[in-house]
């Protein structure tokens, strides 16, 4: 209790010092002055009595100095001058020092690179107050995955009838069309209810949110709200709000700003523009419209919905009320809502779905990644505690005699400590930097191949400087203590004497030599999962679905965003592929709905008519148009290619299936001529889309996404049947490939210069902007990163062991010498002996290596963690940077003369 | 004679509070006095030594400080023994007499 009360008191005069200090002249002064009168009584000269007051009292000084060594916290103090110390003894050795920050900064900055994902993934704080809201979800408990989103009649009632939510939102996102140049590019649009901004508890940065007018289904107001970064990008410009916008083929005029890095409900997903619901019909583009209803329908479900709790309400208690009012709704209307329950959940930081999301794949994520560059800095640590160790045997002379005058054991270890604190806090200013740095490349180089806008802001937080200081610390006291406590323990008589180093170790093998078997095998570690990454990336840049990608080029258009309605819009996709098949030089041209290894893929349940579907998972759905096949070239390997009166008419049941689908559904029958049907969803009625279709061709499987080892079933149908908004133009060409880009690209603008292209590349570069392709490349980058780095430490590791080894030994090898060594044989004996150092850290690694390599298998991309040239490689590269830096300091072994050897003593 | 020694360690805070529990409450120049006073010829007192000795106390709660006015009306800090004081004051000199009479007992068996 009463040390406690002690520091307490002690802390609180940590702030009041001057006052008190006063307050202690005053009293001093009080006290002189007593004395002084004390002594005049007695009969002194004023001057005599002075002196003697001063002599009774006993130096004024030391007793304010004592005074205030009581009153203020003495540790502190120690500390301040610690800390001014060890900057001193920093700016002494300034190489050693810089080098140690420079490791330091590389370690600590791989990590804090690393966490700035891990906090934007996990930890940013949300928008307003978006971490309040739950997602609001609606199922039928009886079929499994029965989770749909809701429709906007149903989101108003539900908002409408407040018992359970304080605040409820609704909102979509959807795809317009801006344009720019030559080209229509696409921006990633939200639509949301009136109350979207308000509800979230965001301000906006300029103008209005929406209003419920602007809401009301039909109205139909162009207004939106634009993003902040698009309001930057004017400069900030006062009359930003009140412009107009073309979105497709309309004005809006700019009514609000959202703030900054406003990303909704999420962490990231960060539309460039808000929509109200009133302007649904004429701006949502099919692809997102649900059974092609409008807002007002209440089968078009089409919107996410959260809300925020009424307040003391438990996500239990919110459950009970709403299956009270599933039932409502399902009484009032029961076509839309049979069988369906609300429910709430919390929501995903990181998706946006209509069922029910964790964020653990995130979690994951960041457990595997955290560990690794936390591996990089083990090794910078046990980097700088061999550098350390070395440094402390220089000093140990200092210390000894700083031991022999009375210094406690305890008080040098918190010199020593404090000392590493000082480095490690410099090394983490130099890493805070360097993870801001790294972590904005990769950043930039995320921002391009992202289907949707990000907000994925790398500047540093609280939460990453906090980070960061945490890994600096735990670093000093990871490098810092165990050479502290070593060297501290020094023979004070022999290191006095200046033996210490004479000494011939009795242990060839020490502290030190351990710490950098053990640098190896992490760096090995490391090493062997970057390269199994790399070796990954390399294949999967050169991977393909199944066809060449040599002399495809690929335009895709969205007559959509130009306001063409359906018919018009096929038009123009045939009178594109007609115009381009004539030209000179192309081989073939088709298109589809979707592009293998792209963002977007559509699938669908098939069976043989009147059954349920059998297997595997949904078939990919896509719609071609002839000479597709022919264009990418997959050969029809039986029965034909669609006709061109199948493309017009869509009563003409129709379908090409691939081999996977074929064996999969019919094992033992000739496909051709079969019937399927792709069954109803649920409960909805049969529509066209589920009559009989008959199989009249048989084309190779292919892959859809990089991941999948093996191609998987697809369904093909004539791109009339159903209408898909963007249709991709595949051209086989003969030739550059660049020229005839350019042909295509005069071809379209000169058919229709009104025509929205979204994407007008080579198939090649279509592959290099893929986003999965970025995720594994970008994969491979960062741990080849960590590798190498790991790589460099260990090898600034060997060099200080061997330097260190050599300089001790140089009495020794000068007396070998003498007697007739040669520097060959000087050479030979120490690389041998740094030999063995590498190879028992890479006996110790090795195993390490290979279950880390098994641990990371899934996250591979088709490399086999026993992957030979990279298990042989690894080591390889180790070896050679460890016999390099064994080398260095062996050939200065080799250049001992023994008379200098001998006088050093 | 010999030199008066120096207040061995720990003692100090006992006479001040032995000072203030029997004199009441006193500013910094009447303790160091009184002790002084008390201790003439045995022990040698810097009376500056007075001032962390007090601040200790009064850091452990066991005397509490206030300013004042003094017998010749001036400013002076006073101190004054805390209850918690009275009752640290009686349990060390209760320590003080045994750890006396040992080493007295101690020092008559030798001689």
């Amino acid at each position: 209790m009463r040390p406690v009360r002690t520091l307490l008191s002690r802390l609180s005069t940590l702030f009041a010092a001057r006052r008190l200090d006063e307050e202690l002249d005053e009293e001093i002064r009080e006290h002189l002055d007593l004395l002084v009168e004390e002594h005049q009584r007695r009969g002194l000269t004023p001057a005599d009595a002075r002196a003697a007051a001063l002599r009774d009292f006993g130096g004024v000084a030391r007793t304010k100095e004592t005074y205030r060594d009581q009153r203020g916290l003495a540790f502190l103090d120690t500390f301040a001058r610690d800390v001014r110390y060890a900057i001193r003894m920093a700016k002494r050795a300034p190489g050693f020092s810089a080098v140690v920050i420079l490791v330091l900064a590389l370690g600590i900055g791989a990590n804090s690179a690393m966490f700035t994902f891990v906090n934007a993934l996990l930890f940013r704080p949300l928008s307003g107050r978006a971490s309040e809201f739950l997602g609001l979800y609606s199922h039928d408990p009886s079929i499994p995955n029965s989770y749909r989103n809701h429709s906007y009649p149903n989101f108003a009632d539900i908002r409408a009838r407040n018992d359970v939510f304080e605040e409820l939102i609704a909102y979509t996102f959807t795809i317009t069309g801006r344009p720019a140049g030559d080209v229509m590019q696409r921006s990633f649009v939200e639509v949301v209810s009136s109350n979207f901004f308000s509800a979230l508890g965001v301000g906006m940065a300029a103008g209005r949110g929406f209003t419920p007018e602007e809401e009301r289904p039909g109205a139909d107001i162009p207004v939106v709200i634009a993003s902040y970064a698009a309001w930057q990008q004017a400069g900030f410009d006062p009359s930003f709000v009140g412009r107009t916008l073309r979105i497709s083929v309309r004005d809006f005029t700019i009514v609000g700003v959202a703030p900054r890095n406003f990303a909704g409900t999420t962490a990231l997903v960060a539309p460039e523009l808000w929509l109200p619901f009133g302007v649904y019909e004429s701006v949502v583009n099919d692809i997102f419209k649900n059974n092609g209803g409008g807002l007002a329908d209440r089968s078009n479900r089409a919107f996410s919905v959260a809300g925020r709790l009424k307040p003391g309400l438990t996500i239990d208690q919110a459950n009970a009320r709403l299956a009270v009012l599933s039932a409502d709704l399902e009484r009032a209307f029961p076509a839309e809502n049979r069988g369906r329950v609300l429910t709430v959940h919390p929501l995903s930081r990181v998706n946006i779905s209509s069922s029910p999301q964790t964020d653990t794949g995130p979690a994951v994520l960041s457990a595997v990644l955290m560990p690794l560059s936390g591996a990089v800095l083990f090794i910078a640590c046990l980097n700088i505690a061999n550098m350390l160790l070395a440094r402390g045997t220089a000093r140990k002379k200092e210390l000894a005699i700083r031991v022999a005058l009375g210094g406690g054991r305890s008080r040098i270890v918190r010199q020593l400590l404090t000392e590493s604190l000082v480095l490690a806090l410099a090394g983490a200013a130099g890493g805070l930097l360097l993870g801001w740095w790294t972590s904005a490349l990769l950043l930039a180089s995320l921002v391009p191949v992202m289907p949707t806008p990000v907000v994925l802001d790398a500047r540093p937080d609280l939460n990453i400087v906090l980070a960061t200081t945490a890994f600096a610390i735990l670093g000093a006291l990871a490098f810092g203590l165990a050479p502290a406590l070593k060297i501290t323990r020094p023979d004070l008589v022999d290191d006095l004497k200046d033996l210490g180093a004479g000494r011939s170790p009795s242990r060839r093998f020490g502290t030190r030599a351990w710490l950098v078997v053990l640098q190896i095998a992490v760096s090995l570690m490391l090493m062997t999962a970057g390269g199994l990454f790399v070796r990954g990336a390399l294949r999967a840049n050169v991977a393909n679905p199944g066809y060449g990608y040599d002399g495809l080029l690929l335009a895709s258009i969205d007559p959509g965003l130009g306001g063409y309605d359906g018919v018009q819009a096929r038009a123009r996709l045939r009178a594109a592929l007609d115009r381009i098949r004539i030209m000179p030089g192309v081989i073939a041209a088709g298109a589809n709905s979707q592009v293998p290894f792209g963002d977007f893929h559509e699938s669908t349940w098939v069976a043989r008519l009147g059954q349920k579907p059998v297997g595997g998972r949904e078939p990919t759905f896509t719609t071609v148009t002839t000479d597709y096949f022919k264009a990418v070239g997959l050969p029809i390997l039986r029965g034909r290619d669609f006709a061109a009166e199948e493309l017009l008419d869509s009563t003409r049941r129709v379908a090409i299936i691939d081999e996977p689908l074929a064996s999969r559904m019919f094992p033992r029958e000739d496909p051709l001529g079969q019937q399927l049907w792709i069954p109803p969803r649920g409960d909805e009625a049969p529509t066209a889309e589920n009559d009989p279709m008959t199989i009249v061709g048989i084309v190779p499987g292919i892959r859809d996404d990089l991941t999948e080892r093996q191609p998987i079933a697809h369904l093909y149908v004539p791109a009339a049947t159903p209408y898909r908004g963007t249709m991709h133009i595949h051209v086989r060409v003969a030739g550059n490939e660049s020229e005839m880009l350019a042909a295509v690209r005069r071809e379209l603008r000169a058919m229709d210069s009104r025509l929205p292209v979204v994407e007008l590349r080579t198939m090649q570069e279509f592959h290099d902007r893929g986003l999965l392709l970025w995720v594994i490349r970008a994969a491979g980058r960062t741990l080849m990163g960590l590798g190498a780095l790991a790589l460099l430490l260990a090898a600034i590791g060997v060099y200080g062991v061997k330097s260190y080894v050599v300089a001790q030994r140089t009495r020794e090898i000068g007396i070998r010498v003498a007697l007739g060594a040669s520097p060959r044989e000087i050479a030979w004996m120490l690389l041998c002996d740094g030999a063995k150092m590498t190879l028992v850290g890479l006996a110790i690694g090795f195993p390490l290596a290979v279950a880390l390599g098994r641990f990371l298998s899934v996250a591979i991309f088709e490399v086999s963690p026993y992957d030979p040239v990279v298990l042989a490689l690894a080591p390889l590269v180790l070896i050679a940077a460890a016999a390099l830096a064994t080398y260095l300091p062996a050939r200065r072994g080799m250049r001992v003369s023994p008379l200098e050897a001998l006088r050093v003593e | 004679m010999t030199p008066p020694s120096d207040v061995p360690y720990g003692t100090l805070d006992l006479l001040v509070l032995k000072t203030l529990r029997t004199l009441g409450p006193l500013h910094g120049y009447g303790v160091a006095r009184r002790i002084e006073q008390m201790a003439r010829g045995i022990l040698s007192l810097n009376q500056g030594t007075i001032y962390p000795a007090l601040l200790r106390l009064e850091q452990q709660g066991l005397i509490t400080s206030s300013w004042g006015t003094s017998d010749n009306n001036r400013r002076a800090k006073f101190y004054a023994i805390t209850r918690a004081g009275e009752k640290h004051l009686s349990t060390e000199s209760r320590q003080w007499a045994r750890m006396t009479s040992l080493v007295n007992r101690l020092l008559e068996e030798d001689a």
